[in-house]
């Protein structure tokens, strides 16, 4: 485009001078023929011609002899390159071959690095198992000069009991309960008995065992006898058998109760499980409810079923009967209890203990229970215990309550609470014997036990326990109660007056 | 003492599209003030609509009439349809200025703030629970604010500024508390709102597709936030409370998952593209403090000497603070035609240019130009040729794209629209206005009648902190209409009500019954085919089974898709 | 590219521009062409059906499917024989047991959340929560999937639960669940007093002819959608015998038991046998922090009779092989008894159940070791569970949702199907 505007510029630019109309004026002198001179300008030419001819000649020697040449060179070439090929391929396999080997090395290598690997693990791992067993070994030593201090230590406090009751009578001071001794298993433990002489400690626990701690000597022995948790325990004492209610609905009878527990009779008591046990206070009757929603009367002495009381809605979570051995009352989930007459088994009234009860809406569940049972020794006052006041109801959020009666009129006297803003249950609670205030136990957000007066709403007396407490039992000696605990431990606890300096004993 | 960072050469990215328009519009407006007065807002709408479009004229839907005009400026303006009454007094009016005064009379309305109220109450809120504060004292404050015509920029500024610790002006603090003071709930909200930016992602790291949204400009908005927090006074209440130190940190979770991060960022407060605020130094932390915190007395509000709350609050809401303007006028075009000039209203960025950017920088100008002023902005585009146009164009094959603002867009009424629209067309209004007499004011019928708009947000407005953004019409909300007692209560006839006024008709006089049923329920005269409808519906029915036609008439009316619609 | 990072926005998405925001908001519904099932496979899977049991609050694998009696986490429950020699479950389940051959235990699920919500999440939409994707639920899907263009009933029923529109996700709201909270049929099922059906019939004409007329020449997608809300309206009201649960017969509500549940499980299977696609029955609560055993002696004597006989009529009736049943939770509870007798929240290794269409009965798959606390043998997790349930139903798990050209995978494609509990 460039170019042609250019050449048209230039050939607008200078009219005239390319295509001119005027031709120059000719030559004057002309001596020679014309002919002469076309023939030596045709000689000239030829001249030059024949030199032309020659050099192209020539030239095309010189191509010829290049192409020639080139060929050759090609050919030569070729040649070249068939010999590379064939080199080249000889490389790779002699390069082929030198890797299959360093291969192989390799993986021997590997091998070799690995079994290296395994027998330094395995000599690792060797260290560390003979490690072990200096560990167990050096605990056990440990266990058994712990054991043995506390042995000394248990002495001392036994002796010092001796000489403070020489001196006089003493009685429990709840506020100064302090732990005595500790108990271990394998399982949580969810009921305990002690034996009527104080010697042993009965227990069910989070297995299908009963269990039975001499409280000197320490080792427990366990005895299967059940299908599964046994929650319910209660002595025979002119009998000297125990009975225990198992979650499978059994009801075991146990002999040989001071070395090692035998299974005397297996009934099948109720369908689910049989959460509580009551004895009649002449020994004869045993009687159990469970979730069957049934409370069954029992000979103590053949096991043979006396009676069947139907009646409550819900499952049955405890059994009393009255000191006078005249009534039994059995307590259900949904806070009712019910008083029976001895004997003739009929029904004499309901109680109201449903604030012990809640229906959860939101969970759509009931919640709560007669969780807890016991009578006044002279019977004139009953007490039941759980949980109110529920605000979540999976979880267990709520307050630990003890709802007191008055057994002749059946008036609910009052509702009693911890002092504090505990939150949980009651699982346990005992009149004391001889002393004017009710124990419980129980846990949840912690674990306590409580101690309350008759007339008083709040606990005046409230123990921390290091684990919640599902049951609980006092020893003969009106002194001491033990409890059975979520971390796997019976504990014993004292609430004799303090001597001196109080014991503290270390326990493990 | 902070420099307006609005003031100050900006840093970031200027939005082109943007500046492109600013000076084409300089141009043009050059052209039109080759005259000598400045038109009126409505002409220029109508002017840059139909510059935006070719063809426009072919595509544009003709000018609606009276009947659709009243019915729909009616809903936009107060929340409800007109009576029968005055629907036909309107239409019989011949004053050729008469669209102008029903504009003028609707906007000086009580029934205008009240809707106005529910509506910025929607958008600001989204019907998140009440928390801390009463949310009848925020609706209050709204309510009273547009009663008032406050401008735009004061409200948003009264609502920002407030910490609740005023006990006599605690409303518009619900905004903050009823958030819980959350900082990155207010960033999004507040971005979204008033800065017309979705922050969703930049939490987080840069937006993966939007250029202009990054995670500095997130942080940026968030440091005005960092250092408030809700906190219980002496007096036990719930106030939003701010410290005189806190910075932001940000780290892009981007950068951190390839390992190219080089560690957390810090930013100063700063308004998206704008630069950073200002801001005085302390030597000792205790000088930052007006009122110092005190570790032992945990309701002692501190009070910092310099509040970074207080800076956003008076940036921001501002004639000068030309997003805020944009994003404005950009919410009250939706809320009057259905859509934004930028749409969605919170995606104002350069690969989502607003449909007529010269309309759109034209608005924010004279808007910014007019003090914010929210009344004139409506009328203005309320008497523009382009809201009014019909929702139906003159033939069925012409079927313009809504962004062309051709024809005018169906908008579903809100829950308290259909509600108080529903008590209208049935007469549920009137019959309680003739009952109560000279004591039927806005406030006294509002007050006898908010069970049934109450229902209707239940049924209609989806979860609380998330209204349906889309239209939906659910099975369980058509059965409500169809046969809740409530509905069947309003619509049978009863005294004063429009079944009742229609049983009280003379029964041969079919054309004046459809006229009033029409006029009542759909606010417009009956067409031939509805005439029709109503003659043969009646047709030779007396006593008990007229009263049944005569409600099947009126729940037709009702709940047909006509009457669903602001159209 | 789009993006596929977690940060709870769906303005990630094209999403937003197809839908409208802001007050006054319009858009149309966006639930056109989003499913990937061939018109034969849609055919042949039209007549299944699922239930889904949900034990809300999460029910204990030991006291159920997997009990482990006898351990130091097995409680105080023995295991029983079942109808499928070999197979034992808790003897709370009594009745059940009677229909293990019916049955099929998946028990090495680790889903891996022990959170109520995200482990909700994980069980009805087979994977974890992605913040900016909004899955459909299994039950909205199933229904979407499922239904017979034809079906007037919704596709998606809760039983004694309700049912947010958002379970539909892109699926559109007829997807999404009708719940009958508290077991009581849907509201205003009934025409108003004095209206006839012939009233009704009238007021519709009228309203169908006004409406139409308004429709010309204007935007039609949202006049469309709210005229289909009435038809869809109509055709509940016309079946609404669905949801007359007064013609139970006493000797029904004897079978099932008096109490909610029991009534709730006949109105499931009123529900199935008059076509509803899925039906969720809701049975609350096992949240079982505290007192654990007494609480699921409760509820799971509750659940065990209707929830057995309910199984028991569907395979009497020859529904069984056509409708598949799943007994579900969050999670499962801690082998571990803590000290208030309570399990906590356990996903690591559990169980469910499930039965019916496509389901080999009387099987096991799955293992936990001694005492449930790992699992040992075929783990499986909510991925493994939703390959399953499309499959059971004839269903291509593999072929994803399609929404605004972006795949919504049906199941995790890192997972396959359970092929042993396949028939």
């Amino acid at each position: 485009m460039f170019s042609l505007l250019f050449l048209v510029a230039v050939s607008f630019g200078l009219p005239g001078a390319i295509f001119s109309q005027e031709q120059p004026a000719a030559p004057a002198a002309s001596v020679e023929h014309p002919a002469l001179s076309f023939a030596r300008r045709d000689l000239t030419r030829w001249t030059a011609q024949v030199e032309v001819s020659v050099k192209t000649v020539v030239d095309r020697q010189a191509a010829l002899d290049a192409a020639t040449k080139a060929v050759a060179d090609a050919k030569a070439a070729q040649q070249a390159a068939d010999n590379a090929v064939v080199d080249a391929a000889a490389a790779i396999t002699a390069a082929e071959q030198a890797k299959a080997a360093a291969e192989k090395a390799l993986a021997d290598a590997v091998e070799k690095k690995k079994a290296a690997d395994a027998a330094k693990t395995a000599a690792d791992a060797k260290v560390p198992v003979t490690e072990q067993g200096v560990k167990p070994a050096t605990d056990a030593k440990a266990a058994a000069e712990n054991a043995a201090a506390l042995v000394q230590q248990q002495l001392k406090i036994a002796q010092e009991r001796v000489a403070a009751i020489e001196k006089g009578p003493i009685k429990p001071e709840p506020a100064a309960t302090r732990l005595l001794n500790t108990l271990t298993h394998d399982r949580p433990v969810i009921a305990c008995r002690f034996d009527s002489l104080g010697n042993s400690l009965f227990a069910g626990a989070q297995d299908n065992s009963f269990h039975r701690w001499d409280i000197f000597s320490g080792p427990m022995v366990h005895q299967p006898g059940h299908g599964s948790w046994v929650g319910a325990i209660q002595l025979l004492p002119k009998l000297n058998q125990a009975v225990t209610g198992g979650h499978e609905g059994k009801l075991t009878w146990w002999s040989d109760l001071d070395s090692t527990p035998k299974v005397v009779r297996i009934v099948d008591a109720h369908k689910g499980y049989l959460r509580a046990i009551a004895v009649s206070p002449d020994g004869t009757l045993v009687a159990t409810g469970g979730n069957d929603s049934m409370v069954r009367i029992w000979s103590a002495v053949d096991g043979s079923l006396v009676k069947e009381l139907p009646g409550h809605e819900r499952h049955v979570y405890n059994v009393a009967f009255h000191p006078s051995g005249k009534f039994l009352i059995s307590g259900d989930l949904i806070g009712v209890l019910k008083q029976w007459e001895v004997g003739p088994w009929t029904l004499v009234r309901d109680l109201d203990a449903k604030v012990l009860w809640k229906f959860d809406a939101g969970f759509q569940a009931d919640v709560g229970g007669i969780r807890a049972i016991d009578f006044s020794p002279d019977g004139k006052l009953l007490a039941v215990g759980g949980i109110t006041e529920v605000s979540n109801a999976f979880a267990g959020v709520g307050v630990p309550a003890v709802v007191l009666f008055d057994f002749e009129t059946g008036k609910q006297l009052r509702v009693m609470k911890p002092k504090d803003n505990f939150q949980g249950s009651v699982y346990s609670l005992r009149f004391h014997p001889t002393e004017p205030f009710i124990v419980a136990a129980g846990g949840g957000n912690g674990a306590s036990l409580w101690f309350w007066k008759f007339e008083e709403e709040k606990s005046f007396a409230d123990v921390k326990l290091p684990g919640v407490a599902y049951d609980m039992t006092l020893h003969p000696d009106g002194l001491r109660l033990a409890v059975a605990m979520f971390d796997k431990t019976l504990r014993i606890y004292d609430m004799g007056p303090t001597i001196e300096s109080p014991p503290a004993p270390a326990a493990k | 003492m902070a420099d307006n960072p609005l003031h100050q050469p900006s840093s970031g990215r200027l939005m082109p599209g943007f500046i492109l328009s600013m000076a084409m519009l300089a141009s043009f407006l050059h052209v039109a003030h080759a005259g000598a007065e400045e038109p009126a807002l409505r002409t220029q709408i109508d002017r840059l609509i139909a510059m935006q479009t070719a063809d426009f004229d072919k595509l544009a839907a003709p000018v609606a009439d009276d009947a659709e005009f009243l019915r729909r400026v009616t809903l936009d303006l107060t929340g409800t349809i007109p009576t029968s009454t005055v629907a036909r007094a309107f239409l019989a009016d011949q004053n050729p200025q008469k669209r102008e005064q029903l504009v003028d009379k609707l906007l000086a309305s009580p029934e205008y703030a009240r809707h106005m109220q529910r509506q910025f109450d929607v958008a600001l809120m989204r019907r998140l629970p009440q928390k801390h504060v009463p949310v009848a004292e925020w609706e209050k404050f709204l309510r009273e604010s547009f009663a008032a015509n406050k401008p735009w920029d004061l409200i948003v500024r009264a609502i920002l500024s407030s910490d609740g610790s005023d006990p006599a002006n605690r409303g518009p603090a619900r905004f903050y508390l009823d958030r819980d003071g959350d900082p990155h709930v207010i960033t999004k909200d507040v971005a979204k709102l008033f800065l017309g930016v979705n922050f969703e992602c930049t939490q987080c790291h840069d937006h993966p597709q939007i250029e202009d949204y990054r995670q500095e400009h997130y942080y940026g908005v968030s440091a005005f936030f960092v250092r408030s927090f809700v906190m219980t006074d002496k007096e036990k209440r719930v106030v939003f409370a701010e410290k005189a130190d806190g910075e932001v940190t940000y780290e892009s979770v981007f950068e951190i998952r390839d390992k190219i991060s080089k560690g957390p960022k810090s930013t100063l407060p700063k308004f998206i593209e704008a630069s950073a605020i200002t801001e005085p130094k302390f030597n000792k932390p205790e000088e930052g403090y007006v009122v110092k915190p005190d570790d032992k007395d945990k309701e002692l509000r501190p009070i910092p000497r310099f509040s970074r709350r207080a800076k956003f609050a008076e940036f921001l809401a501002s004639a000068e603070n030309r997003r805020f303007c944009r994003s404005s006028v950009n919410r009250v075009w939706a809320l009057l035609l259905g859509r934004g000039l930028i749409h969605p209203l919170d995606l104002d960025h350069a690969e989502n240019p607003p449909s007529h950017p010269l309309l759109l920088a034209h608005l924010a100008d004279q808007f910014a130009a007019h003090k914010l002023d929210l009344k004139w902005l409506l009328k203005e585009i309320t008497l523009s040729q382009t809201y009014q146009r019909s929702s139906r164009s003159a033939n069925a094959e012409i079927n313009p794209s809504d962004a062309t603002f051709a024809r005018a867009l169906l908008k579903p009424l809100s829950p308290a629209q259909f509600a108080w629209t529903v008590m209208q067309a049935s007469g549920e209004v009137d019959a309680h206005r003739i009952g109560m007499g000279d004591q039927a004011t806005e406030q006294a019928l509002y007050d006898k009648l908010i069970g049934y708009e109450n229902r209707f947000v239940q049924l209609f407005g989806g979860e609380p902190g998330k209204p349906p953004i889309t239209f939906e019409a659910t099975a369980d909300q058509t059965l409500f209409l169809s046969n809740d007692p409530a509905i069947t209560f309003m619509v049978k006839p009863k005294s004063g009500n429009t079944a009742d006024r229609l049983q009280k008709l003379p029964p041969d006089n079919i054309p004046a019954i459809a006229e009033e049923l029409f006029l009542s329920t759909l606010t417009r005269l009956p067409t031939a085919d509805d005439v029709a409808d109503v003659q043969s519906a009646l047709a030779g029915a007396t006593g008990e089974t007229r009263t049944a036609i005569l409600y099947e008439l009126v729940w037709a009316a009702i709940s047909s898709a006509e009457f669903r619609f602001n159209h | 590219m789009r993006c596929q990072y977690a940060c709870g926005s769906d303005a990630h998405f094209s999403r937003r521009g197809f839908l409208q925001t802001g007050a006054g908001a319009l858009g149309a519904l966006g639930f056109s062409g989003m499913t990937a099932v061939s018109g034969a496979e849609q055919l042949a899977s039209q007549q299944k059906q699922v239930v889904v049991f949900w034990l809300s609050g999460g029910v204990s694998q030991l006291e159920t499917w997997d009990p482990k009696p006898g351990t130091d986490t097995g409680g105080p429950f023995l295991s029983i024989p079942t109808s499928v020699p070999g197979i034992e479950i808790c003897e709370l389940l009594p009745h059940t047991a009677k229909q293990a051959h019916h049955l099929s235990l998946v028990r090495g699920v680790n889903t891996a959340e022990d959170d109520h919500g995200k482990g909700a999440y994980i069980m009805l939409h087979g994977h974890r929560q992605t913040p900016g994707f909004e899955y459909p639920q299994l039950g909205s899907a199933f229904a979407s999937l499922l239904t017979a263009p034809e079906n007037p009933l919704p596709g998606y029923i809760h039983v004694n639960g309700g049912g947010s529109p958002s379970e539909a996700s892109f699926l559109g709201p007829q997807f999404a669940p009708i719940g009958l909270a508290g077991g009581k049929p849907p509201a205003n099922l009934a025409l108003p007093d004095g209206i006839t059906v012939d009233n009704d019939r009238r007021r519709r004409e009228l309203r169908a002819k006004l409406s139409g007329r308004f429709a010309t020449g204007r935007r039609q997608s949202e006049t469309e959608a709210y005229n289909a809300s009435y038809d869809q309206a109509a055709s509940l009201l016309a079946r609404k015998d669905v949801f007359d649960f007064s013609k139970i017969t006493d000797a029904d509500r004897e079978r099932y038991g008096k109490h909610e549940f029991a009534q709730h499980c006949l109105m499931a299977r009123q529900l199935v046998e008059n076509g509803v696609t899925f039906t969720k029955v809701t049975h609350t609560n096992y949240d079982t922090h505290s007192e654990n055993f007494n609480f699921h002696i409760e509820q799971l004597g509750e659940f065990d009779r209707p929830f057995a006989a309910f199984i028991q009529d569907l395979a009497d009736r020859g529904r069984l092989a056509h409708t598949l049943v799943i007994v579900m939770c969050e999670f499962g509870r801690t082998p571990r008894i803590n000290h208030l007798v309570g399990r906590d929240h356990w996903s690591k290794a559990w169980s469910i159940a499930v039965a019916g269409c496509g389901i080999k009965g009387g099987t096991v798959v799955g293992k936990t070791n001694a005492n449930g606390t790992e699992v040992i043998d075929r783990e499986v997790n909510g991925g493994h569970l939703f390959h399953t349930y499309y499959r059971a139903v004839g269903l291509d798990p593999t072929k994803a949702f399609w929404h605004e050209g972006r795949p919504f995978n049906k199941a995790d494609p890192k997972t396959d199907s359970i092929h042993e509990i396949l028939a």
